[in-house]
């Protein structure tokens, strides 16, 4: 049952009836407001004022029974197991070992850092393959370095020896040359070709942060 | 007469609260040092809550289980320090379901900053909730809303407490016991915490009237009991 003709505060509108008003009121838990409201009620109600008599009575009641009841039942053992048992916690959860910290990179668990492992080092291995390909194969984009004329032709020939040996050694360089015809650069085309492979094996294979 | 009871109930409920109420350093900077790996401010903690909390513990799960909830409690406040806020509200909490109900979702409704009251309302908070947890894997919930009382092992005092105390404290002791759960987790909880209705409310997620009236209806239950 609602109070009727009085001036609703925020919180006596959630309040419904008079047993819970009078309760908030008794444990002095009502806004300023709300509490003059209750008072000036209860000076012209009669009913209302015997009904917050019983209620501080059955509190008052209540309160001396419980602190009774809990002397009456000493815990002290009880406490202190507890408490020695929540302290041991504490202190283990204290003593655990810190994860260990890399700067600039988000802390992660101990597994996430597994995964991440393999990939990176994949990732590592594919840049310097990448970077040995682009730098010993003959390829315009690659800055050229002058010989000295003081370099013997007996190197020169020793070097060009080398490399054609090199590239007649590569496998499928035949194969390559005769499908893209003359003068392509097939011991630059299966470079490029595997080192894409391998580029994009690793950007398929790396998990996401 | 209307004044001076209500004056002596203040009296009882005020002496309860500076009795309860913990003195020194407060609970918020206990909290931070136990953050910064400062275990003794934790076991500070442990100790200023010791009491109400095993007791309220106690109350609403038996004496049997108080202990491991209470451990179980700590626990957990551990594992979601890093959470707690004591400035934010969330509206998590504020939207929990009603314990009645037995919907709350242990950790998934403290994780997030603290309901009102700071440290001990969200401590008692999360041994609400452990409580519950005991009672769904116990079946007492289930038990409850089909309107019967499952007596366990764990919801009678072990025999040597059965036999202390006087008459009366033994009968208020059932009479507690016999209050419908979310009767009488709200009653303790009030009790023991000594928390304002209003953060009592949010912090168990159901509207104040209904816990104003929880508490109301317990404290009329005991005192037909007790009368009997």
């Amino acid at each position: 049952m609602k109070l009727q003709g009085i001036a609703v505060a925020s919180l006596l509108q959630q309040l419904q009836g008079d047993d819970t008003l009078l309760l908030m009121y008794l444990v002095d838990e009502l806004p300023a407001a709300d509490r003059a409201e209750v008072e000036r009620r209860l000076a012209a109600d009669a009913k209302l004022r015997a009904d917050l008599d019983r209620l501080t009575e059955t509190y008052g009641s209540f309160i001396s029974d419980m602190q009774a009841l809990d002397g009456g039942s000493p815990m002290h053992a009880d406490v202190s197991a507890a408490v020695r048992r929540a302290s041991s916690a504490i202190r283990q959860w204290q003593a655990r070992p810190a994860p260990a910290v890399t700067y600039g990179v988000e802390r992660h668990s101990p597994s996430r850092w597994r995964v991440w492992t393999i990939p990176s080092a994949a990732a590592a291995i594919v840049l310097v393959v990448v970077g040995v390909s682009l730098y010993s194969g003959p390829t315009p984009r690659m800055p050229v370095v002058v010989v000295p004329p003081q370099a013997g032709p007996q190197t020169a020939q020793s070097d060009d020896a080398a490399m054609a040996k090199l590239i007649t050694q590569s496998p499928g360089t035949d194969a390559l040359a005769e499908a893209e015809g003359p003068g392509f650069n097939s011991d630059l085309a299966r470079d490029e070709s595997t080192s894409k492979a391998l580029r994009e094996d690793a950007v398929f294979n790396v998990p996401e942060p | 007469m209307t004044g001076k009871l209500t004056s002596m109930a203040r009296t009882a409920v005020t002496e309860r609260t500076e009795a309860s109420e913990p003195v020194g350093i407060g609970d918020e900077l206990l909290l931070e040092r136990l953050r910064g790996g400062d275990a003794a401010a934790g076991e500070a903690l442990v100790k200023r809550y010791a009491q109400p909390l095993m007791r309220y513990l106690q109350r609403i799960a038996g004496e049997a289980i108080a202990e491991e909830l209470h451990q179980q409690t700590w626990l957990s406040v551990l594992d979601n320090l890093d959470k707690f806020d004591p400035v934010t509200v969330t509206s998590k909490a504020s939207s929990a379901q009603p314990v009645s109900q037995g919907e709350t979702d242990g950790e998934l409704t403290i994780s997030g900053a603290a309901p009102p009251g700071g440290f001990k309302a969200w401590l008692f908070r999360i041994a609400t909730n452990k409580a519950n947890d005991h009672w769904r894997s116990r079946g007492r919930e289930k038990a409850a809303k089909d309107g019967l009382r499952l007596v366990t092992d764990e919801s009678l005092p072990d025999a040597a407490h059965r036999l202390e105390g006087t008459e009366q404290e033994q009968k208020l002791r059932r009479a507690i016991d016999q209050l419908p759960e979310a009767q009488r987790q709200v009653l303790m909880l009030r009790y023991y915490s000594n928390m304002k209705f209003v953060d009592i409310a949010k912090t168990l997620g159901c509207p104040l009237n209904t816990a104003l009236g929880r508490v109301h209806k317990a404290m009329i239950k005991l005192r037909q009991f007790m009368e009997t």
